[in-house]
């Protein structure tokens, strides 16, 4: 079993609203529940507290893709490690895979045993911080070819989410599939009832129902030519080249 | 391509009812469920054991029968939520006891169990009594209109918990095989507790030690008030409290009928109990005292020893948690440590704190001072003769998180 008592959602310059604030309101939600905030019903299990924070590279507002200014809740702290680390795709996601501090500050959590997940373009990251191994994993199409490239494991037909304990990486598709990928994070780590309680507070249960119980999300939809093109249009920019050694 | 259409819940009728209040929905008890109802069994017993002892520590004589029985109940409760931490450890999670915190007074106890009950930190009193048989109560011993609420009993929280294990057996089996990062504890000091024995017989452990906790404190099944063969035939806590209630020892008609509330006083006509003298301490408001402190001209030399006594309290609180929280190899001394801070708060209590009197000014004003809660210091204190200071059981720990 692991203990969940804090997760860290990363932003960073042009990362996604989408891709950062669903998770992060989804996790807080979560927060609201294991400490008993909210309640639907008489619960038997003890409040406990759930630290949910917004964190930054570096003190002060992150402006994200399309503008939208955040300011996060923490900046990174190199000395502290959180039980879930969250790395969000957007278009700046191909420069934080260059940024060392964060592939070190990611190969630790694994390292001391934390939960990494990541979604669409986030992938990359984890996949230049080199701790994916051969387990499969998921992403935005846009990335999705790059990633097999290197060696990746990102199974055609992709799932909407693919969870993995055991190695504990948490991987999720671009937007579309990031609310449910977070409720079944939550669903998965705290528990069946607080997944319920979170996946009604989004509507995530009425929309995809008891998949969010499933390490493995539904799957996508392939549209190969599409993807094809918009491969060829994004991957430089979300998952650009590594450098060379 | 899978269908994203969920198919239609029906909520209505899923929906688990305990009573008239709606609980959590009995699908949704799985191991991470149960993880967190041992968490709060952990705190509900934890939160017998200030009420028990204040009164306990009101006993000018330790050795009395009265205040062996109480003794014999608290180590049973002990006992009790080590099990519980075990059970918790047992299946992966870390118990947190150091910030335990039950708040008194309290309306009901955690896991909004006995919800009816005022629950107040008081001298040993017949009043005090029949909390102590509330909170040890089964429901057949209780009025029809206690027993509506979810938990109306101690046992009706543990038997969802039970049913929970039943129904996640396989679970279960996985998580003990697992493990995890805590401790268990107590499995050598010549007590049940809860000991695994592997991941094949852990529903079958499980499921003892939850009976074993439920028949100690209401009886092995409805109808008696003894806690089973496992036990010994040893007489419920419940049993125990009535006895001291009643003045007697207890011991069942020779002709066999139902113990039932009305029958109940018949069960305990066995040899009399005296009643001990009682330290009249004041029962605890939920300032601590901070408004009478501001009264007494003593008032340094009070908090002191209240201080005195709730820093060994959180001592011995961190100190439990350590065992099961802290490196293997340093459990038992842990453990020793907390055993320790328990006989630091009896001598405190008993050689302290409870030597200080109340100015009588101050109880004069009890009204005036404690305007909603004057009523219930006054049931569980006799304000017509000298009143002492009592522990007031503040985990700083608690306070501090």
């Amino acid at each position: 079993m692991t203990n969940i008592e804090s997760i860290a959602v990363l932003a960073y310059e042009k990362c996604s609203e989408q891709d950062t604030i669903t998770p992060l309101e989804i996790f807080k939600g979560a927060s609201m529940v294991v400490s008993g905030a909210i309640a639907p019903w008489q619960r038997e299990v003890a409040p406990s507290k759930l630290d949910v924070k917004l964190v930054s590279l570096n003190p002060g507002v992150v402006t994200m893709q399309m503008g939208t200014q955040v300011i996060p809740d923490a900046a990174l702290d190199d000395d502290r490690l959180y039980d879930v680390f969250y790395v969000p795709g957007g278009v700046g996601s191909g420069a934080l895979a260059t940024d060392d501090r964060v592939l070190k500050l990611i190969r630790r959590h694994h390292e001391e045993g934390k939960v990494i997940a990541a979604n669409c373009s986030g992938v990359g990251v984890l996949a230049r911080a080199d701790i994916l191994g051969g387990a499969p994993v998921t992403c935005v199409a846009a990335v999705a070819r790059g990633l097999r490239a290197e060696g990746i494991n990102v199974p055609v037909g992709r799932r909407m989410w693919i969870g993995n304990p055991e190695e504990r990486i948490w991987t999720a598709t671009g937007s579309y599939g990031v609310n449910g990928s977070a409720v079944a994070l939550v669903a998965h780590y705290l528990g069946r009832e607080v997944g319920t309680i979170v996946s009604m507070m989004f509507d995530t249960l009425s929309g995809i129902g008891d998949a969010i119980f499933d390490e493995q999300g539904p799957e996508f939809y392939q549209h190969a030519d599409l993807e094809e093109s918009f491969q060829d249009y994004f991957q430089a920019m979300l998952l650009p080249e590594p450098a060379a050694a | 391509m899978p269908t994203l259409q969920a198919p239609v819940r029906d909520t209505g009728t899923s929906r688990a009812r305990t009573g008239s209040k709606a609980v959590t929905p009995r699908y949704l008890r799985d191991v991470n469920w149960i993880r967190g109802a041992l968490q709060t069994a952990i705190a509900l017993e934890h939160s017998t054991m200030p009420l028990y002892c204040a009164a306990m520590y009101s006993l000018e004589v330790q050795n009395y029968p009265s205040y062996n029985t109480i003794r014999s109940v608290l180590m049973e409760e002990m006992l009790h939520m080590a099990a519980a931490c075990n059970m918790l450890a047992a299946l992966g999670g870390s118990p947190r006891i150091k910030d335990l915190d039950p708040g008194f007074p309290s309306a009901g106890l955690p896991g909004k169990v006995a919800p009816d009950l005022t629950a107040v930190l008081a001298p040993l009193s017949p009043r005090q009594l029949e909390t102590f048989m509330r909170i040890e109560a089964p429901e057949s011993m209780l009025p029809p209109e206690l027993r509506d609420p979810a938990y109306a009993t101690i046992g009706g929280f543990y038997q969802v918990i039970r049913q929970a294990v039943l129904d996640n057996a396989d679970a279960i089996r996985k998580a003990v095989a697992r493990g995890g990062p805590a401790n268990q504890v107590g499995g050598n000091l010549g007590y049940r507790t809860f000991t695994p024995k592997g991941a094949d017989r852990a529903v079958e452990d499980f499921l003892a030690s939850l009976d074993m906790i439920s028949g100690q404190g209401e009886g092995a099944a409805a109808g008696t008030l003894e806690a089973g063969a496992d036990s010994q035939n040893e007489i419920s806590h419940y049993a125990r409290f009535a006895e001291l209630r009643y003045g007697a020892r207890y011991l069942p008609p020779v002709a066999s009928q139902p113990i039932t509330p009305e029958t109940e006083s018949s069960y305990f006509q066995g040899e009399p109990i005296a009643w001990p003298v009682v330290i009249n301490t004041l029962a605890v408001p939920g300032d601590g005292y901070a408004a009478i402190l501001e009264l007494d001209p003593n008032a340094a030399e009070v908090s002191q020893a209240l201080k005195g006594f709730d820093s060994a309290y959180t001592a011995m609180m961190t100190a439990l948690d350590d065992a099961w929280n802290g490196v293997p190899e340093q459990s038992w001394p842990s453990l020793g440590e907390a055993v320790i801070q328990m006989n630091e708060m009896r001598v405190t209590s008993c050689f302290n704190i409870m030597r200080h009197q109340v100015p009588e000014d101050a109880v004069r004003r009890l009204e005036q001072l404690y305007p909603d809660e004057y009523e219930l210091m006054a049931a569980y204190t006799n304000l017509d003769a000298p009143v002492y200071y009592g522990p007031r059981f503040v985990n700083f720990a608690a306070a501090t998180s």
